[in-house]
Protein backbone atom coordinates (compact mmCIF):
# COMPACT_ATOMS: atom_id res chain seq x y z
CA UNK A 1 0.00 0.00 0.00
CA UNK A 2 1.32 3.41 -0.96
CA UNK A 3 2.41 5.59 1.93
CA UNK A 4 2.42 9.35 1.35
CA UNK A 5 5.70 10.80 2.54
CA UNK A 6 8.26 13.60 2.06
CA UNK A 7 7.06 15.39 5.17
CA UNK A 8 8.21 18.88 6.05
CA UNK A 9 9.66 18.58 9.56
CA UNK A 10 11.16 22.00 10.13
CA UNK A 11 11.71 25.21 8.24
CA UNK A 12 14.22 27.93 9.10
CA UNK A 13 14.47 31.37 7.51
CA UNK A 14 17.21 33.56 8.92
CA UNK A 15 15.95 36.84 10.32
CA UNK A 16 19.46 37.88 11.33
CA UNK A 17 22.83 36.91 9.89
CA UNK A 18 24.13 33.67 11.41
CA UNK A 19 27.15 31.40 11.13
CA UNK A 20 25.17 28.21 11.77
CA UNK A 21 21.74 26.60 11.67
CA UNK A 22 21.04 23.53 13.80
CA UNK A 23 18.29 20.94 13.57
CA UNK A 24 18.20 19.08 16.86
CA UNK A 25 16.10 16.36 18.52
CA UNK A 26 15.37 14.99 15.06
CA UNK A 27 12.50 12.51 14.82
CA UNK A 28 14.10 9.08 14.27
CA UNK A 29 11.07 7.43 12.72
CA UNK A 30 11.88 8.19 9.07
CA UNK A 31 14.21 6.33 6.74
CA UNK A 32 15.92 9.30 5.14
CA UNK A 33 16.22 13.03 5.72
CA UNK A 34 16.56 15.72 3.08
CA UNK A 35 17.63 19.31 3.63
CA UNK A 36 16.91 21.83 0.90
CA UNK A 37 19.11 24.86 1.52
CA UNK A 38 19.12 28.19 -0.28
CA UNK A 39 21.44 30.69 1.29
CA UNK A 40 23.72 33.68 0.77
CA UNK A 41 26.95 34.88 2.35
CA UNK A 42 28.23 38.30 3.33
CA UNK A 43 31.64 37.35 1.88
CA UNK A 44 33.33 34.40 0.14
CA UNK A 45 32.75 31.06 1.81
CA UNK A 46 31.44 27.51 1.93
CA UNK A 47 28.69 25.72 3.82
CA UNK A 48 29.55 22.61 5.84
CA UNK A 49 27.65 19.84 7.65
CA UNK A 50 28.39 18.42 11.11
CA UNK A 51 26.47 15.52 12.61
CA UNK A 52 25.75 14.92 16.29
CA UNK A 53 28.14 17.76 17.28
CA UNK A 54 31.03 15.37 16.57
CA UNK A 55 34.26 17.16 15.67
CA UNK A 56 35.79 14.11 13.94
CA UNK A 57 34.68 11.02 11.96
CA UNK A 58 33.40 12.95 8.91
CA UNK A 59 34.92 11.89 5.55
CA UNK A 60 34.00 12.87 2.01
CA UNK A 61 34.73 12.78 -1.72
CA UNK A 62 33.86 15.73 -3.98
CA UNK A 63 33.32 16.24 -7.70
CA UNK A 64 32.91 19.62 -9.34
CA UNK A 65 32.90 21.57 -12.55
CA UNK A 66 33.68 25.19 -11.75
CA UNK A 67 34.95 28.29 -13.46
CA UNK A 68 38.42 26.92 -12.63
CA UNK A 69 37.79 23.53 -14.28
CA UNK A 70 36.97 20.05 -13.04
CA UNK A 71 38.13 18.97 -9.61
CA UNK A 72 37.79 16.15 -7.10
CA UNK A 73 39.08 16.04 -3.54
CA UNK A 74 38.79 14.04 -0.34
CA UNK A 75 38.79 14.68 3.37
CA UNK A 76 39.13 12.07 6.09
CA UNK A 77 37.96 11.96 9.71
CA UNK A 78 37.45 15.69 9.91
CA UNK A 79 34.82 17.83 11.56
CA UNK A 80 32.61 18.33 8.51
CA UNK A 81 31.16 17.06 5.25
CA UNK A 82 30.94 19.91 2.73
CA UNK A 83 27.69 21.15 1.25
CA UNK A 84 29.84 23.35 -0.96
CA UNK A 85 33.55 22.97 -1.52
CA UNK A 86 35.01 23.90 -4.92
CA UNK A 87 32.23 26.26 -5.97
CA UNK A 88 32.70 28.76 -3.17
CA UNK A 89 30.14 31.50 -3.09
CA UNK A 90 30.84 35.20 -2.79
CA UNK A 91 28.54 37.91 -1.53
CA UNK A 92 25.75 38.56 -4.00
CA UNK A 93 25.58 34.94 -5.15
CA UNK A 94 22.99 32.53 -3.83
CA UNK A 95 24.05 28.90 -3.63
CA UNK A 96 21.57 26.08 -3.20
CA UNK A 97 21.98 22.49 -2.08
CA UNK A 98 19.92 19.33 -1.71
CA UNK A 99 21.44 17.22 1.07
CA UNK A 100 20.34 13.60 1.57
CA UNK A 101 20.94 11.58 4.75
CA UNK A 102 20.13 7.92 4.12
CA UNK A 103 19.36 5.49 6.95
CA UNK A 104 20.20 8.34 9.33
CA UNK A 105 18.67 6.59 12.33
CA UNK A 106 20.12 3.11 11.69
CA UNK A 107 22.33 1.78 14.46
CA UNK A 108 24.05 -0.85 12.30
CA UNK A 109 25.52 1.45 9.67
CA UNK A 110 27.86 4.39 9.36
CA UNK A 111 25.85 7.25 7.93
CA UNK A 112 25.77 8.08 4.23
CA UNK A 113 25.31 11.60 2.90
CA UNK A 114 24.75 12.68 -0.71
CA UNK A 115 24.88 16.35 -1.73
CA UNK A 116 24.18 18.21 -4.94
CA UNK A 117 24.93 21.91 -4.84
CA UNK A 118 26.02 24.87 -6.88
CA UNK A 119 25.69 28.52 -7.63
CA UNK A 120 25.47 30.48 -10.85
CA UNK A 121 28.70 32.36 -10.29
CA UNK A 122 31.18 29.57 -9.73
CA UNK A 123 29.90 26.11 -10.63
CA UNK A 124 28.15 22.87 -9.80
CA UNK A 125 29.29 20.02 -7.60
CA UNK A 126 28.32 16.81 -5.84
CA UNK A 127 29.63 15.23 -2.67
CA UNK A 128 29.39 11.86 -0.98
CA UNK A 129 30.07 11.78 2.72
CA UNK A 130 30.38 9.15 5.40
CA UNK A 131 29.94 9.77 9.09
CA UNK A 132 31.85 6.93 10.74
CA UNK A 133 29.42 6.29 13.57
CA UNK A 134 26.61 3.80 14.06
CA UNK A 135 24.79 6.18 16.41
CA UNK A 136 21.51 7.55 15.12
CA UNK A 137 21.78 11.09 13.81
CA UNK A 138 19.82 13.37 16.11
CA UNK A 139 21.50 16.71 15.41
CA UNK A 140 22.51 18.28 12.11
CA UNK A 141 24.42 21.56 12.09
CA UNK A 142 25.04 23.57 8.94
CA UNK A 143 27.79 26.11 9.50
CA UNK A 144 29.82 28.61 7.57
CA UNK A 145 32.36 31.34 7.62
CA UNK A 146 31.47 34.12 6.90
CA UNK A 147 27.91 34.49 8.10
CA UNK A 148 24.87 33.45 6.14
CA UNK A 149 22.66 36.40 5.34
CA UNK A 150 19.11 37.34 6.28
CA UNK A 151 16.60 35.44 4.16
CA UNK A 152 18.65 32.25 3.85
CA UNK A 153 16.28 29.27 4.01
CA UNK A 154 16.75 25.70 5.26
CA UNK A 155 13.96 23.13 5.05
CA UNK A 156 14.21 19.68 6.65
CA UNK A 157 12.09 16.82 5.25
CA UNK A 158 11.54 13.24 6.37
CA UNK A 159 11.06 10.32 3.95
CA UNK A 160 9.48 7.11 5.20
CA UNK A 161 11.03 3.72 4.52
CA UNK A 162 8.32 1.58 6.11
CA UNK A 163 4.69 1.51 5.07
CA UNK A 164 2.27 3.20 7.44
CA UNK B 1 14.89 15.97 -11.12
CA UNK B 2 15.74 18.68 -8.63
CA UNK B 3 13.19 21.02 -10.09
CA UNK B 4 10.57 18.30 -10.08
CA UNK B 5 11.22 17.45 -6.45
CA UNK B 6 11.41 21.07 -5.46
CA UNK B 7 8.01 21.50 -7.04
CA UNK B 8 6.69 18.74 -4.84
CA UNK B 9 8.31 20.26 -1.82
CA UNK B 10 6.89 23.67 -2.52
CA UNK B 11 3.45 22.18 -2.94
CA UNK B 12 3.67 20.44 0.42
CA UNK B 13 5.15 23.40 2.21
CA UNK B 14 2.39 25.69 1.08
CA UNK B 15 -0.25 23.32 2.38
CA UNK B 16 -2.00 23.23 -0.94
CA UNK B 17 -4.26 20.42 0.21
CA UNK B 18 -3.72 18.25 -2.86
CA UNK B 19 -3.06 14.53 -2.87
CA UNK B 20 0.44 13.33 -2.09
CA UNK B 21 2.77 13.45 -5.07
CA UNK B 22 5.54 11.32 -3.53
CA UNK B 23 4.63 7.95 -2.05
CA UNK B 24 6.58 5.07 -0.56
CA UNK B 25 5.54 1.94 -2.49
CA UNK B 26 7.80 -0.85 -1.19
CA UNK B 27 10.90 -1.42 0.92
CA UNK B 28 13.20 -4.43 0.90
CA UNK B 29 15.72 -4.70 3.73
CA UNK B 30 17.97 -7.73 3.41
CA UNK B 31 18.20 -10.13 6.34
CA UNK B 32 20.79 -12.26 4.50
CA UNK B 33 23.08 -11.76 1.53
CA UNK B 34 21.54 -11.55 -1.92
CA UNK B 35 23.13 -11.22 -5.34
CA UNK B 36 20.20 -9.17 -6.60
CA UNK B 37 17.00 -7.46 -5.51
CA UNK B 38 13.93 -7.27 -7.76
CA UNK B 39 10.91 -4.99 -7.76
CA UNK B 40 8.20 -6.69 -9.84
CA UNK B 41 4.59 -5.99 -10.70
CA UNK B 42 5.41 -2.36 -11.42
CA UNK B 43 2.50 -2.19 -13.87
CA UNK B 44 0.24 -1.74 -10.86
CA UNK B 45 1.93 1.63 -10.23
CA UNK B 46 1.03 3.11 -13.60
CA UNK B 47 -0.82 6.00 -11.97
CA UNK B 48 2.64 7.36 -11.10
CA UNK B 49 4.75 9.16 -13.68
CA UNK B 50 8.17 8.29 -12.29
CA UNK B 51 9.81 5.86 -9.90
CA UNK B 52 12.63 6.55 -7.48
CA UNK B 53 14.79 4.02 -5.65
CA UNK B 54 16.66 5.12 -2.55
CA UNK B 55 19.17 2.46 -1.56
CA UNK B 56 21.88 1.94 1.04
CA UNK B 57 24.21 -0.80 -0.19
CA UNK B 58 27.43 -2.70 0.45
CA UNK B 59 28.88 -5.82 -1.17
CA UNK B 60 30.53 -8.89 0.36
CA UNK B 61 32.98 -9.10 -2.54
CA UNK B 62 36.50 -9.92 -1.31
CA UNK B 63 37.89 -6.67 -2.57
CA UNK B 64 37.67 -2.94 -2.03
CA UNK B 65 34.57 -2.31 -4.13
CA UNK B 66 31.79 -3.72 -6.27
CA UNK B 67 29.41 -2.29 -8.84
CA UNK B 68 25.64 -1.98 -8.70
CA UNK B 69 23.96 -2.67 -12.05
CA UNK B 70 20.35 -2.32 -13.20
CA UNK B 71 18.40 -4.53 -15.60
CA UNK B 72 14.85 -3.83 -16.77
CA UNK B 73 12.09 -6.36 -17.51
CA UNK B 74 14.65 -9.20 -17.20
CA UNK B 75 16.30 -8.08 -20.44
CA UNK B 76 19.85 -9.49 -20.43
CA UNK B 77 20.69 -8.51 -24.00
CA UNK B 78 22.86 -5.59 -25.03
CA UNK B 79 20.02 -3.09 -25.11
CA UNK B 80 21.35 -0.64 -22.53
CA UNK B 81 23.65 2.36 -22.56
CA UNK B 82 24.96 4.61 -19.82
CA UNK B 83 27.16 7.63 -19.36
CA UNK B 84 28.75 8.51 -16.04
CA UNK B 85 30.82 11.25 -14.52
CA UNK B 86 32.68 10.32 -11.40
CA UNK B 87 34.89 11.96 -8.81
CA UNK B 88 37.56 9.64 -7.44
CA UNK B 89 39.10 12.03 -4.97
CA UNK B 90 42.01 12.69 -7.31
CA UNK B 91 40.33 13.40 -10.61
CA UNK B 92 37.00 13.63 -12.43
CA UNK B 93 36.49 10.95 -15.07
CA UNK B 94 33.74 10.23 -17.60
CA UNK B 95 32.76 6.76 -18.69
CA UNK B 96 30.43 6.20 -21.67
CA UNK B 97 29.23 2.72 -22.53
CA UNK B 98 26.92 1.60 -25.32
CA UNK B 99 25.41 -1.78 -26.23
CA UNK B 100 25.62 -3.02 -22.67
CA UNK B 101 23.60 -5.70 -20.88
CA UNK B 102 22.99 -3.43 -17.88
CA UNK B 103 23.06 0.15 -16.63
CA UNK B 104 26.03 0.50 -14.29
CA UNK B 105 25.63 3.11 -11.56
CA UNK B 106 29.15 4.50 -11.24
CA UNK B 107 30.79 4.94 -8.65
CA UNK B 108 31.22 1.59 -6.93
CA UNK B 109 29.85 0.55 -3.55
CA UNK B 110 32.06 -0.49 -0.60
CA UNK B 111 33.01 -4.13 -0.24
CA UNK B 112 34.72 -6.42 2.26
CA UNK B 113 38.07 -4.63 2.29
CA UNK B 114 36.49 -1.24 2.97
CA UNK B 115 35.89 0.09 6.49
CA UNK B 116 33.30 -1.90 8.44
CA UNK B 117 29.71 -0.62 8.54
CA UNK B 118 30.33 1.75 5.62
CA UNK B 119 27.63 1.70 2.95
CA UNK B 120 26.99 3.58 -0.28
CA UNK B 121 23.91 5.76 -0.75
CA UNK B 122 22.15 5.67 -4.11
CA UNK B 123 19.20 7.66 -5.46
CA UNK B 124 17.99 6.26 -8.80
CA UNK B 125 15.19 7.81 -10.85
CA UNK B 126 13.33 5.93 -13.58
CA UNK B 127 11.45 8.48 -15.64
CA UNK B 128 8.21 7.90 -17.57
CA UNK B 129 8.57 4.25 -16.66
CA UNK B 130 5.13 3.23 -17.92
CA UNK B 131 5.35 5.04 -21.24
CA UNK B 132 4.99 2.82 -24.31
CA UNK B 133 6.28 5.45 -26.73
CA UNK B 134 9.69 6.26 -25.25
CA UNK B 135 12.85 4.35 -24.56
CA UNK B 136 13.32 4.31 -20.79
CA UNK B 137 15.75 6.74 -19.19
CA UNK B 138 17.31 6.72 -15.74
CA UNK B 139 19.40 9.11 -13.72
CA UNK B 140 21.25 8.36 -10.53
CA UNK B 141 23.42 9.97 -7.89
CA UNK B 142 25.58 7.63 -5.82
CA UNK B 143 28.65 7.58 -3.67
CA UNK B 144 30.51 6.74 -0.50
CA UNK B 145 33.82 7.51 1.11
CA UNK B 146 36.41 6.44 -0.03
CA UNK B 147 34.93 4.95 -3.21
CA UNK B 148 33.89 8.29 -4.71
CA UNK B 149 30.89 10.20 -6.01
CA UNK B 150 29.14 9.63 -9.33
CA UNK B 151 26.26 10.68 -11.54
CA UNK B 152 24.94 8.32 -14.19
CA UNK B 153 22.50 8.73 -17.07
CA UNK B 154 21.16 5.41 -18.31
CA UNK B 155 19.00 4.26 -21.19
CA UNK B 156 17.12 1.09 -22.10
CA UNK B 157 16.47 0.92 -25.83
CA UNK B 158 12.95 -0.41 -25.58
CA UNK B 159 9.57 1.32 -25.54
CA UNK B 160 7.88 -1.32 -23.38
CA UNK B 161 6.51 -0.17 -20.07
CA UNK B 162 8.83 -1.04 -17.19
CA UNK B 163 7.22 -3.76 -15.11
CA UNK B 164 10.27 -5.21 -13.37
CA UNK B 165 13.53 -3.73 -12.07
CA UNK B 166 16.48 -5.81 -10.94
CA UNK B 167 19.38 -4.36 -8.96
CA UNK B 168 22.46 -6.56 -9.20
CA UNK B 169 25.74 -6.72 -7.32
CA UNK B 170 28.20 -7.27 -10.15
CA UNK B 171 30.78 -9.53 -8.51
CA UNK B 172 29.63 -10.27 -4.97
CA UNK B 173 26.35 -10.09 -3.10
CA UNK B 174 24.57 -7.34 -1.22
CA UNK B 175 25.16 -7.82 2.50
CA UNK B 176 22.52 -8.19 5.19
CA UNK B 177 21.14 -4.81 6.18
CA UNK B 178 21.15 -3.34 2.68
CA UNK B 179 17.97 -1.34 2.16
CA UNK B 180 16.10 -0.66 -1.10
CA UNK B 181 13.03 1.61 -1.02
CA UNK B 182 10.82 2.24 -4.05
CA UNK B 183 8.86 5.48 -4.36
CA UNK B 184 6.27 6.70 -6.86
CA UNK B 185 6.19 10.30 -8.06
CA UNK B 186 3.07 11.73 -9.64
CA UNK B 187 3.11 14.22 -12.50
Amino acid sequence: MATPTYDLLESVTLETAASSVTFSSIDGSYGDLVIVADWGFDGEGDLDIRLNSDTSNHSFVTMANTTSGRASATGENGNYIPASYHASADSGTYPSAIINFLDYSATDKNKSVLVRSGNLASGIEAMSGTYASTSAVTTIMLFSSPNMIIGSTFNLYGIAKESA
Amino acid sequence: MSFMLLGILNSQASGGGGASAYDLLETTTLTSTASSVTFSGLGSYSDYAHLQIRAVVRSNRSSVSDNLDIQINSDTDNNYAYHSIRGTGGSVVGEPAEAQNKIRTESPMPASSDPANTFSARIIDILDFSSSSKNTTTTSLQGSYPRGIGVTSGGWNNTDAVTLLTLIAQSGSFVSGCRFSLFGIKA
